[in-house]
């Protein structure tokens, strides 16, 4: 790995966070590692609860109380961003590494004009000398697919459609020149003609402006359609990190296998192939390998110790015992 | 016997202002125009994206809403035109499923008395007996055991919640189910468990469905017919394999590729789409200059009808 440490842009190694509830301590994310190399998109994907936006999160150091990470490493750009204070990291997030929601609308101010807040983005991060900024939110206008940059400049959230406010969230998120954005569901709100749009200006700016990209999403479809590399979580774990062609030709992990079945395959009596049983819930997790009360594949040792996860190909990591 | 439910020219429209302070009021056409038939015991799938009118549609078949006008015929009845003595009579062989079970289910209600409750109302067993042995059929007709008869909504899992709100639509042995997104708010793996139920259900009590989703692969696992709905009017109607191996109109064809995950970059879309053209005109790949001027209308034969003019036969 340590050959072609100038190709990859973040490494996060063996996170931990944890949520310091009154139930118990809720284990959000376990030993999670992966790498996004840069000029890649990444595809983070999971079932609600698995904890891919917890990983986003810890990244990004937005994990609050009761919440904490509380082991691992996240390298960006040489430095390990668990070790950074507070100021520290403000001044990353938003100039290295960009941010993307899934509800426009809540993450917009619905009473500044789309121009003042694009502007604001570039004043605190100086992205922009002065006299420059409105010039600089314009173009940023016209970058993500505005035909009126100006007319759009002067309008409210509300007057824009969810994909033209998803649009607007791009402008922000790329207004610095990040390295890195992150993407959490930026397109489960919207309708699948402006999804494909939005998808459609997420990988022309990725390329044009040679970004990289955590796309976190539970679509696999998604992933298939835009990602070079994914990885796959259930319950807290990265069960699965693979280059997306390899994962769609034959996924690792049982458990990914049973996802792509149960969107494709038809068995032989006209029924789905589900996964039966339902995600474990994270206070009260089975022993060993968390996917074995589902798996088809279940043998003694998946019930003994959790499995670790091991590199099986190039660019291919599974948690699991059947390698 | 004629079909089950038969739909005629179905509308409803709202009215709404532009703005808070704005006199000027706009027409939102959510439902224009839909007409269907509906064999017993046939799965019919509505297909469309947020806004295409189909949640509209289902609460006009429900009596939930309305229509401006139109025709809504069930077992015989004109559910329109007719006294809410005669309406009550068929009411029990009408059953909706919710999108969210956790809303759609008392929380201060055990999944005993959930399924109870329409069995009394419409005096469907006599007896306690008969009501307890019938409230635990339900149940495992559903997949579940009598360990959850004593549970409340937030004791169980998101797919249990619409096993049970699946199983107190089927208490009251309908004829037709109208299901509204009813796996949408599931994880992905759980999806696939619900609509095998779905399948299990129709194959063994024979009763007639109505699946409204945006998602064309869970529609197409289930469904006989296909309608595809689009700015409140149908767009394409076919038989299901006709619909997806033969899709005619560039709506649905879009619809497709997305759900195969190719997704397609288009330019921006005009805000207000103008009165007397296809309501596609603005998004659509294959538009022509006579799109403009005329809004086609539904033409084929039973198997496949499609509203373009450019894929008409």
């Amino acid at each position: 790995m340590i050959d072609n440490n100038d190709k990859i842009l973040l490494e996060v190694v063996d996170l931990n966070t944890r949520f310091f509830t009154e139930e118990g301590v809720v284990p959000a994310v376990t030993d999670a590692s992966f790498t996004i190399n840069k000029g890649e998109i990444f595809g983070l994907v999971g079932e609600s609860g698995s904890g891919k936006t917890v990983t986003a999160h810890s990244i990004m150091g937005l994990v609050h109380p009761p919440g904490r990470v509380v082991s691992g490493k996240i390298m960006f750009e040489g430095t390990d961003l668990l070790t950074l204070n507070q100021k520290q990291m403000e001044d990353i997030r938003g100039r290295r590494i960009g941010m993307v929601f899934q509800e426009p609308m809540t993450a917009l101010n619905p009473v500044l004009r789309v121009g003042e807040q694009i502007s604001e983005v570039i004043e605190i991060h100086k992205a922009a000398s002065e006299g420059t900024v409105k010039e600089r939110a314009l173009e940023l206008l016209r970058q993500v697919g505005f035909d009126e940059p100006l007319k759009r400049y002067t309008q409210y959230p509300h007057q824009l459609s969810g994909g033209q406010r998803q649009r607007v969230l791009m402008a922000m998120a790329i207004a610095c020149n990040p390295a890195l954005i992150i993407a959490d569901e930026p397109t489960t709100a919207l309708d699948v003609a402006t999804e494909s749009q939005v998808l459609g200006l997420i990988e022309g700016l990725i390329e044009r402006l040679h970004l990289s990209m955590l796309f976190i999403t539970h679509d696999l479809m998604i992933v298939r359609s835009m990602g070079q590399s994914l990885g796959l979580m259930y319950a807290g774990r990265m069960v699965e990190t693979n280059r997306v062609k390899e994962f769609f030709k034959k996924p690792l992990h049982p458990y990914g296998q049973g996802l792509l079945e149960s969107i494709y395959g038809f068995s032989g009596s006209g029924r789905l192939k589900a996964i039966p049983g339902s995600v474990p819930n994270l206070l009260d997790m089975p022993s060993g390998c968390k996917f074995h009360p589902r798996c088809p594949y279940v043998m003694d040792i998946c019930r003994g110790e959790e499995p670790i996860i091991k590199e099986v190909g190039k660019d291919q990591w599974v948690r699991c015992y059947l390698y | 016997m004629g079909p089950l439910l038969s739909v005629l020219d179905v509308r409803r429209y709202y009215e709404v202002r532009r703005s808070v302070f704005s006199v000027e009021k706009e027409i939102i056409r959510a439902v224009d125009g839909v007409s269907f038939e509906l064999e017993a015991g046939h799965t019919l799938g509505v297909v469309g994206e947020s806004g295409s009118g189909k949640s509209t549609l289902a609460r006009c078949l429900m009596f939930l809403e309305r229509p401006d006008s139109g025709k809504v015929i069930f077992d015989g009845v004109d559910l329109l035109n007719s006294s809410p003595a005669e309406i009550r009579k068929v009411r029990r062989k009408l059953q909706i499923i919710f999108q969210d079970p956790y809303s759609s289910l008392n929380p201060r209600m055990t999944v005993r008395d959930i399924i109870a409750e329409p069995i009394k109302f419409h005096h469907i067993v006599k007896g306690q007996k008969a009501l307890n042995d019938k409230v635990v059929d339900v149940l495992n007709s559903v997949g579940l055991n009598g360990d959850f008869l004593k549970k409340y909504p937030h004791e169980m899992s998101g797919g249990q919640r619409q096993r049970v709100a699946i199983g107190r639509a089927l208490a009251t042995e309908p004829a037709l189910i109208i299901a509204d997104e009813p796996v949408s708010s599931l994880d992905v793996s759980i999806q696939a468990q619900i609509i095998n139920l779905f399948i299990d259900i129709r194959e063994k009590l024979n009763i007639a469905m109505i699946f409204v989703s945006h998602d064309l692969n869970i529609v197409r696992f289930i469904s006989d017919t296909i309608l595809v709905l689009y700015k409140g009017k149908v767009v394409e109607m076919g038989e299901r394999d006709q619909v997806f191996l033969n899709p005619r109109h560039p709506y649905t064809k879009m619809l497709i590729d997305a759900a195969k995950g190719e997704f397609s970059l288009k330019s921006e879309p005009a805000e207000t789409p103008e009165p007397g053209q296809c309501p596609y005109y603005d998004t659509c790949k294959d538009r022509k200059p006579v799109c403009r001027s005329q809004s086609p209308e539904l033409t084929g034969d039973n198997g496949h009808k499609v509203a373009c003019l450019k894929g008409a036969p």
